[in-house]
């Protein structure tokens, strides 16, 4: 070491030669975040603990979303198979049925008119209800002829679809109107709840990301007493001291939104086929849907915030207290 | 320049450290402190370098008022300061080289600056072979020179040195003095805490002696009796 020229040399060697304020800015963040990832892997199995758990918390919600995402996507596509039942009276005959179902599909709220038989319902509940034998036994066809209306997709909503029955209710040679709304009435009002309570454990779920976040933090913190008293006392600032643990933070949940993205993949390989086998008793041609780019982007983003800010809070709160003395 | 106005520091616990302190050190000057254990040397430290603040009087360093730096102007403060402690203060968990160099980490030098400045440092105080040891393989006086290394490896323009050669033999002792010789030779503001009487006075620099937190006497090593 050359000792320096003059006191006012020597005030100006304290700035770093040829590194501009930035550059030394740049240079100290770099090695906060390299240094705080040596840290995790210090320590790999606390580290490794602590990302598990944070995985867990985040994987959970993250999946329900998926799974919330997939349901609704199918009852949507119910939403649309939205009918009218209309079963015409006994004497109503199969060439009036045919005549009643083209008026009908004239109206402007109606698309589609469907009629259907008597014999033809006989044959569709023979085949499928199974009661063969029993039907057989009967002298008579006890079932009406049927016209499935599919009303205007604008006409679908449970109001609209509502006001169609009354009115068709009082037409003439029809004796019955269903319209299944109830179920998906309460199919809406299921997934509602559903909603609410993946919502509810969302948040439980980033509290505990965020305890958990702060407390291997404040341990940290705890066990780097020394290092920050004498940081301290040789003149790191508050940025300097507090940046390493910020990053640590950051870490902590960018790692574990990656090991909640593959507990998330694990679990929907495991429920893939169970659900595909349920899909295909539905006839459905249908496929589960996994995490999309931005269910992934938005994972790794709420664990990577959730992490930088648990970590800002604890450090703030604890970094006061170490004061050099 | 560092100067102290009627400055007094009780602690919490009610016990004066120090009690009227009227002292001027120049800039680019040098100065010792001795006094008997407790007189208030290292108090008298910890004032200059804020890490404790002074319950009566005003303290000046580089025409700054103490009293004005608020806590976030601290660290700029103590950058501007080599500080030598008592306990040398090491991480047991870093190596020789890393304790080095972490003055100029805080300062975000680059790697290669920062090595050369390390071992440049290491090597004045003789410990350059050592720089891969962790600190608790190290002999006391060996610690003890890391905390100098530390010290001075940013070059400060102030040096405040509580104690540096308690635990060194008397050929490093002198060689430790002359390390702070010449760094004061070059502009360096150098205030040395010391027991060693007989090797101070014969550096002829001014002598401060404290006894139970009052400044007794200064005076020039000229003015001792030699030994
Ligand atoms: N943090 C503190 N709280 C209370 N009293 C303190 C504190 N630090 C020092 N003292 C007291 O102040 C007095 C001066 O202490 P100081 O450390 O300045 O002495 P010193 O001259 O450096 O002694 P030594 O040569 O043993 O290091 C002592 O009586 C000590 O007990
Ligand atoms: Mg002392």
């Amino acid at each position: 070491m050359t000792p320096p020229q003059t006191a006012k040399s020597a005030a100006k060697n304290l700035s770093p030669v040829a590194l501009s304020r930035l550059q030394a800015y740049g240079v100290n963040h770099v090695r906060a975040f390299v240094f705080s990832l040596k840290r995790l892997y210090k320590s790999p199995l606390a580290s490794l603990l602590n990302i598990l758990v944070i995985g867990f918390a985040l994987a959970l919600p993250g999946m329900l979303f998926i799974l919330l995402d997939n349901a609704r996507a199918v009852t949507e596509r119910w939403d649309h198979a939205a009918s009218l039942s209309l079963f015409v009276a006994h004497s109503v005959s199969d060439h009036e049925l045919k005549t009643l179902a083209d008026t009908l599909v004239q109206r402007h709220d109606i698309v589609q008119a469907q009629a259907l038989t008597r014999s033809e319902t006989l044959a569709e509940f023979r085949a499928l209800s199974g009661f063969t034998q029993a039907l057989d036994a009967l002298e008579e066809n006890p079932l009406p002829g049927v016209i499935v209306l599919t009303p205007h997709v604008d006409h679908q909503g449970p109001t609209a679809l509502q006001a169609l029955a009354e009115e068709l209710a009082v037409h003439e040679g029809i004796a019955r109107v269903v319209v299944d709304m109830l179920w998906l009435e309460r199919l809406h009002a299921i997934m509602q709840l559903a909603q609410w309570g993946v919502d509810i454990l969302t948040v439980l779920l980033i509290i505990t990301v965020w305890l958990v976040i702060g407390n291997s933090i404040r341990l940290e913190i705890h066990n780097r007493r020394k290092e920050i008293t004498l940081s301290k006392l040789i003149g790191a600032s508050d940025a300097f001291v507090r940046r390493p643990f910020l990053y640590g933070g950051l870490w902590l949940g960018s790692l574990g939104a990656l090991m909640a993205l593959g507990i998330i993949a694990g679990v929907l390989f495991l429920l893939h086929i169970p659900l595909s086998q349920l899909a295909a008793l539905y006839a459905h041609s249908w496929h589960l849907q996994g995490p999309q780019w931005h269910d992934i982007a938005w994972l790794f983003s709420a664990g990577s915030l959730l992490g930088f800010s648990g970590a800002w809070i604890t450090v703030a709160h604890y970094l006061h207290e170490i004061e050099p003395a | 320049m560092i100067c102290l106005h009627g400055v007094a520091k009780r602690y919490p616990c009610g016990h004066e450290a120090l009690s009227n302190i009227n002292l001027t050190l120049d800039a680019g000057s040098m100065a010792f402190l001795t006094g008997r254990s407790g007189a208030g040397k290292s108090t008298l430290l910890k004032l200059i370098a804020l890490i404790e603040r002074p319950t009566r009087g005003q303290i000046l360093v580089n025409g700054m008022r103490l009293s004005d730096v608020g806590r976030e102007h601290i660290p700029a403060l103590r950058r501007s300061m080599g500080i030598i402690f008592q306990d040398p203060h090491l991480l047991a968990d870093r190596t020789v080289f890393d304790n080095v160099a972490l003055p100029l980490t805080i300062l975000g030098y680059r790697r290669a600056e920062v090595a050369r400045r390390v071992r440049a440092a290491l090597d004045k105080v003789g410990l350059l072979r050592k720089e891969r040891q962790y600190p608790p393989t190290l002999s006391s006086g060996e610690q003890q020179r890391v905390g100098i290394a530390r010290a001075v490896v940013h070059k400060p323009p102030i040096l405040l040195a509580d104690e540096p050669t308690g635990n060194l033999d008397p050929q490093l002792s002198a060689e430790i003095m002359d390390l702070f010789l010449q760094f004061n030779r070059v502009g360096v503001t150098v205030l040395v805490v010391s027991h060693d009487v007989p090797l101070i006075s014969r550096l002829n620099k001014p002598i401060i002696d404290l006894e139970h937190g009052q400044l007794r006497r200064m005076v020039l090593s000229d003015d001792l009796p030699s030994p």
